[in-house]
């Protein structure tokens, strides 16, 4: 196995003579020197961040690091929670995740990537991304595979604690918003429910001022008996507040004529987010001597949000005849999101001769997701144009609740074995993988529709007042049953060959991978009235690779490198999953094709200063957001008398089409001056994929009285996802004292959200984030740390490509006629400032 | 209501024979049948104790049948044809109390039709759907009510669903009551949600509705989402709680809506948007309607109160009377493109708008929409006067009592919404358009006859033609 050493003991004999050993036990390589030989030693191209560089910035999550990284950039949620790494333009649907060199399961109710802020920096000892794959690695990677390497025992004890606290400027701006989050179920309540089985605190909100954050950490490490055993014990703690406040433009699901945006209402937004994200990190391993040793590692996160969400919904279509009219709705929303990965790995190394090696592993983890009574208050009034010009406001009256409970749990066992034989210069690798995947999907909604007691609606007070119809949810056995509740197996097998050979200057690695993938999906549809209870998918994928690598005199390198790889649709991808909203659905597709790529590569790297690459990627069958209407085929399966079920009205699915491209120049450089220091990357990537998207025209488009009607149309557009432009720079300050650093990332427009409509993408501006971080130290044990983070309070600013032709005012937030702003969210600086004891 | 009598139209054929002693001949004709007979008294969602039973045949005139709420829906299977007789009973029947009552979550059938539906009533010998227990039913002596306690509303069974590959829905002189119940979660339309009354969703397919009763609905009542439709003299009553309109138009679909009486509708009575990316284009001819007290229970301010354009539809809309409604007719459009009807093919005129109070008059052109006063409107702006130009119906308070409650007003009970003699709205209507005329006119397969624009505004007309009730 050839990660980078993270389970490869010293025992094990030298893959390629002259390659030096990497050492787990000697070297806890968290610095930026071993992080640079790391990249260079590599047979594969990677990219690799350390603790040293983590704590010059005074990271908090991987997230933070990840950013900085060559060719990476990152997609938030909307408190600046919930990130993942697009790599090379490639969306986190293209790119795995993996702890300690194994895949881990996702918390996600829908997604197999995994949130990168989950994993705390402190418990990391260094951030592998591999840009291209070796036959003994998974293929499910076709922008990147992301491996999270924690801190490792090494000869010399190590204690360090630190304690640090933080605030957010949103929040010395304005209040937090809370809710009384200990009430909440985490199940849905059993049976025939009615409206008093369901908790009222949790809509009740209260601005307060927030409380500080608090953070803390503790790692210990220490080898007993010799040094035979090591240990490793790190717990993290992570309680911070977090939010945004802007605005949002809904767009609703279909436009008008010519694909005129339809703008339909303008929401004010603000977030109000407290994190709780805790960590407990533990490994043991032991040398039985310098020919065997066992590792076991475990590792736990659990990541509970609490948010609150206050808008303010004005319809842009009813009722509005200027601005300050219209229909507006007050929604009030409490949501939980509890977050938990646990991951158990045991490893062993046997060097069984000279000649022959075995590594294996086999690991237990589990990973879950859960949304426990999300929900949204809804109360309603509207400013209408009365005679002449007064205007008459409703009374705010009452709308309906909806409850929701959305759980997904993975649990996944797998199990691989690795024999080395070495002789000379060559090094023969075969092995083995499997891994089984469980995962069931929960999702339960009740409905509450207020009653009216007279007049025109019920009056609104608070959630206490709410009466509701039938003192019930018109729905009072949820809707468990239906096709988002599934529960699916995944079964993934693969064995390989490889070879690497020395000639010379020339290091070679090549060999052929086979992926053998089944899935099992069960819904509780019924059988006597739908098809899709029960879906068989079986594929298998033939993964060769070839990496060169000429090493000249003077340490420079020229790396080339040509891979196959893959992408698997999600489980609930590939699932009948269907959610119907008012004549728009959103249908899963069992019949969705794998992507598989071919990955070229050529790389220059100078010393440890300066990189230069360039890479190009084929895509075939892609899967992107689809519009489907009439008699489209939603799925090649007989349906109401026709050979195949139609669509019917739009429906939004995951389709193949043939291919897609894309390349890019990727540069770096980092240099050291005595005490001051900087690292730079450069990214330019450019993406081709051609889709089908849908075109509102008149059936006779020069004929004003024909019918409106929803046609196919061929769009070219980049990779959801893709920036043009990525940059990072980072300049820094360190003595015997004092280290100090001031980092920035700029991240060029993209596409934020993908339309299945012509024309109608919604594109992210490039934005630039800029942070500072110092840390002085007293003595050699204590150490004060200061951040500061996205000072310049950047803002996500979401755009439609597409003139704006609304009078002036009358949507709000515009800054253009020649785009129309749909989202515009802030998230405030962030300080954090804390104290670190290193023994 | 008061009841016209008239030449009979339907299932009857008048032969004349002229001799010398003027003697005429009447022979009716046979009722229509397809298949078999299907068992009088049988269940028609339940066969010795099965479930979501195919059902297919006749059932027969006079006879009753059962909806059971014990079990899942009834399917007429592509191909198949069902046949209802007039004066044939469905009842709905199940537990009247408790978690499995009939109308509670998974107890509450549906007719679901991927074949044909022919609901053959006539003018003597309505079909009649409607829950058996008489406590379950809503009590006309108790109107006015609270729609929250009104069980007009519940939603006792799913009502009509055709399927995306569905053949026609014809209903004649039929009377369907207490839809709108939950479609169970494997449904494709609407799963966990409450059901539309009568849906349709093939464009090829023709739906017809002619002198029916519509008599409470969870939601929407028709729903139109593809299809040709022809809906005719129909009466609707306590449609919708508190969303909901009473034929809902929407992409695939086109057809006439006219001569029909809507009382207590709660959001539009007719609405014509083109969602759902069908073809053709959601279009609606709509005219000679009266449309009365509705628009109250809507709960979003500003979605409509009586007849609406918006999203890409369009149509006509004439000589329609409005009484006493929340907004009047409404054509989306302003300000920008968001929820634009389609205003180069949207066409309207001879609006005959009553209010009693200021702020009903002040929204006859509704705030946010871009309808324009059109000549041959009476009261066409929002500047009339309450009370101006009272209508004269022949028995309905007009102006209504200062203490009306507009979202208990909702029921037809014993009033009767023809013109006087006298009323500013007879010969005032436009009559230079045609019906469209979608459907093909057949005693049994289509439309019995296309009712063409009447010179008297409202669905009543003063030489007795219009709305059969």
């Amino acid at each position: 196995m050839v990660w980078l050493g993270a389970q490869k003991p010293d025992t094990a004999a030298p893959k390629v003579v002259d390659m030096p050993a990497i050492s787990l036990l000697g070297n806890p390589t968290g610095t930026d020197q071993d992080a640079r030989r790391l990249e260079r030693n590599a047979p594969q191209l990677v990219s690799v961040t350390g603790s040293e560089t983590m704590q010059r910035a005074a990271d908090l999550s991987v997230t933070d690091a990840v950013q900085r990284m060559a060719g990476l950039s990152i997609i938030r949620g909307n408190s600046g929670e919930d990130s993942r790494a697009i790599i090379r333009g490639m969306s986190p649907k293209y790119n795995g995740t993996l702890v300690q060199g194994m895949v881990i399961p996702s918390p996600d109710e829908r997604r197999h990537d995994i949130p990168l802020d989950l994993f705390p920096a402190g418990l990391t000892q260094r951030i592998e991304v591999y840009k291209s794959l070796t036959p003994d690695m998974e293929g499910g990677a076709i922008g990147g595979l992301i491996n999270i390497v924690m801190k490792d025992a090494g000869a010399q004890p190590f204690f360090s604690a630190q304690v640090a606290t933080g605030y957010s400027q949103l929040f010395f701006d304005r209040r937090f918003v809370t809710f009384d989050r200990g009430v909440v179920r985490y199940d849905p309540p059993p049976g025939y429910v009615s409206a008093s089985d369901f908790t009222l605190a949790n809509l009740s909100f209260r601005p307060v001022q927030a409380a500080p954050d608090l953070l803390g950490g503790l790692i210990f490490t220490h080898r007993y008996a010799h040094e035979k055993l090591g240990m490793v014990l790190a717990a993290d703690y992570q309680g911070f507040h977090h939010g945004s406040d802007g605005y949002y433009i809904g767009t609703g699901t279909e436009p008008g004529l010519d694909n005129a945006s339809g703008l339909t209402d303008f929401y004010t937004r603000k977030y109000s987010t407290s994190t709780v994200r805790q960590s407990f990190y533990n490994q043991w391993d032991y040398r039985f001597n310098d020919r065997n040793k066992l590792t076991l590692f475990s590792f736990y996160t659990r990541n509970l949000d609490a948010e609150s969400r206050m808008s303010v919904d004005t319809s842009l279509v009813e009722g509005r005849s200027e601005p300050g009219t219209g229909r507006i709705d007050i929604l009030e929303r409490s949501r939980l999101h509890i977050q938990q990965i646990e991951s158990n790995i045991l490893t062993g190394a046997h060097r069984l001769s000279n000649a022959w090696s075995l590594h294996w592993a086999g690991s237990y983890a589990y990973a879950s997701g859960r949304y426990p009574d999300w929900a949204e208050l809804d109360a309603s009034t509207g400013r209408l144009q009365g005679s002449g010009d007064s205007i008459v406001q409703s009374p705010v009256v009452l709308g309906s609740l909806e409850r929701q409970w959305l759980i997904s749990h993975e649990r996944q066992e797998e199990g691989k074995a690795e024999l080395t034989y070495s002789h000379g210069h060559l090094l023969l690798e075969t092995g083995g993988d499997f891994r089984h995947k469980d995962r069931d999907n929960t999702y339960t909604e009740y409905t509450f529709t207020p009653s009216l007691p007279g007049g025109m609606g019920q009056p609104f007070v608070d959630i206490y007042h709410a009466q509701w119809l039938g003192n019930a949810p018109q729905d009072p056995l949820g809707s468990g049953a239906n096709p988002n509740t599934y529960r699916a197996h995944e079964d993934i097998g693969a064995a390989f060959l490889a070879a690497r050979y020395t000639w010379r200057r020339f290091d070679w690695v090549g060999g052929l991978r086979r992926e053998t993938t089944v899935q099992d999906i069960t819904s509780d549809v019924d059988p006597t009235l739908s098809y899709g209870q029960h879906i068989h998918i079986r594929y298998a994928d033939w993964l060769p690779s070839v990496q060169g690598r000429y090493r000249f005199a003077g340490g420079d390198q020229l790396r080339a490198s040509w891979f196959e790889g893959l992408s698997r649709p999600a489980l609930s991808d590939v699932t009948f999953a269907s959610i119907t909203q008012e004549d728009y659905v959103i249908a899963g597709n069992p019949f969705l094709i794998r992507t598989s790529a071919d990955n070229l590569d050529l790389r220059y790297e100078h010393a440890d200063t300066w990189q230069l690459g360039v890479f190009y990627k084929h895509l075939r069958n892609p899967f992107e957001k689809t519009l489907l209407n009439n008699r489209d085929t939603l799925y090649p399966l007989p349906s109401g008398g026709l050979p195949y079920t139609p669509a019917g009205v739009l429906t939004e699915q995951l389709r193949n089409y043939g291919s897609a491209s894309n390349y890019g120049l990727e540069a770096g450089y980092t240099r050291a001056w005595g005490r001051f220091g900087l690292a730079a990357h450069y990214t330019f990537t450019l993406s081709r994929v051609t889709q089908t998207t849908k075109w509102k025209t008149r059936v006779n488009p020069k004929d004003p009285t024909s019918d409106i009607i929803t046609v196919s149309r061929t769009e070219t557009r980049p990779l959801e996802g893709q920036s043009k432009h990525l940059a990072s720079l980072s300049l820094w300050y360190k003595d015997a004292r004092w280290t100090a650093q001031v980092s920035s990332v700029y991240t060029g427009a993209r596409i934020d959200d993908v339309s299945g409509w012509y024309g109608l993408d919604q594109w992210q501006r490039g934005y630039a984030l800029l942070d500072v971080a110092a840390e002085r130290r007293f003595g050699s044990h204590w150490s004060v740390f200061v951040k500061g983070s996205n000072l310049l309070n950047s803002a996500t600013v979401v755009e439609v490509r597409q003139a704006n032709t609304a009078p002036a005012g009358f949507v709000p937030g515009q800054t253009s006629s020649s785009r129309i702003t749909v989202q515009r969210m802030q998230n405030g600086q962030r300080y954090l400032a804390g104290v670190r004891f290193l023994l | 209501m008061k009841k016209t009598t008239l030449a009979t139209i339907g299932l009857t054929a008048v032969l004349f024979a002229c001799n010398k002693s003027n003697q005429s001949v009447n022979v009716s004709q046979q009722q229509f049948t397809s298949g078999s007979y299907v068992d009088a008294g049988d269940t028609l969602n339940s066969k010795l104790g099965s479930s979501n039973r195919a059902i297919k045949g006749t059932l027969k005139s006079g006879e009753t049948y059962y909806l059971s709420s014990d079990h899942g829906d009834a399917t007429i299977n592509s191909g198949d044809t069902l046949v209802i007789q007039s004066g044939v009973t469905i009842y709905i029947v199940g537990p009247s109390t408790g978690p499995t009552a009939i109308g509670t979550q998974d107890h509450a059938p549906g007719l679901i039709v991927n074949g044909t539906l022919l609901s053959l009533g006539t003018k003597t010998q309505p079909i009649l759907v409607t829950v058996q227990d008489p406590t379950l039913r809503s009590d006309p002596s108790k109107d006015p009510q609270n729609p929250s306690t009104d069980p007009a509303f519940k939603g006792y069974w799913g009502g009509i669903q055709g399927g995306t590959g569905s053949g026609d829905i014809i209903l004649k002189w039929t009377r369907l009551e207490y839809m709108g119940g939950l479609a169970p979660l494997s449904s494709p339309v609407r799963p966990g949600a409450q059901r539309y009354a009568v849906f349709v969703s093939n464009p090829s397919c023709h739906l017809v509705v002619e002198n029916c009763w519509l008599y409470g609905t969870a939601n929407d009542c028709l729903r139109p989402a593809g299809g040709s439709y022809e809906i005719f003299g129909n009466t609707f009553e306590k449609v919708g709680f508190s969303a909901g309109e009473c034929v809902n138009v929407k992409s695939g679909s086109r057809g006439d809506i006219a001569y029909n009486l809507v009382i207590g509708g709660t959001g539009n009575a007719f609405k014509s948007a083109n969602a759902g990316g069908l073809s053709p284009q959601a279009d609606m001819n709509c005219y000679n309607n009266t449309i009365v007290t509705t628009g109250y229970r809507q709960l979003k301010v500003g979605e409509g109160g009586s007849l609406d354009f918006e999203n890409g539809g369009r149509g006509n809309c004439y000589n329609n009377l409005l009484v006493n409604c929340r907004f009047g007719l409404g054509v989306a459009g302003a300000g920008s493109s968001a929820g634009s009807a389609d205003l180069a093919n949207v066409h309207y005129g001879y609006t005959y708008n009553y209010a009693d109070a200021d702020s009903l008059t002040t929204q006859f052109l509704p705030s946010g929409y871009v309808t324009q006063p059109q000549s041959g409107d009476i009261n066409g702006g929002n500047a009339t006067t309450p009370g101006a130009n009272n209508p004269m119906l022949v028995n309905y308070p007009l102006p209504a009592s200062a203490t009306i409650n507009f979202i208990e007003a909702d029921y037809a009970g014993s009033f009767d919404f023809h013109l006087k003699s006298g009323s500013p709205a007879i010969g005032k209507a436009y009559t230079q358009f045609s019906a469209y005329g979608v459907v093909p006119v057949d005693p049994t397969f289509g439309v019995t006859a296309l009712l063409q624009p009447g010179k008297d505004i409202g669905a009543f007309q003063s030489d007795g033609t219009g709305n059969q009730h």
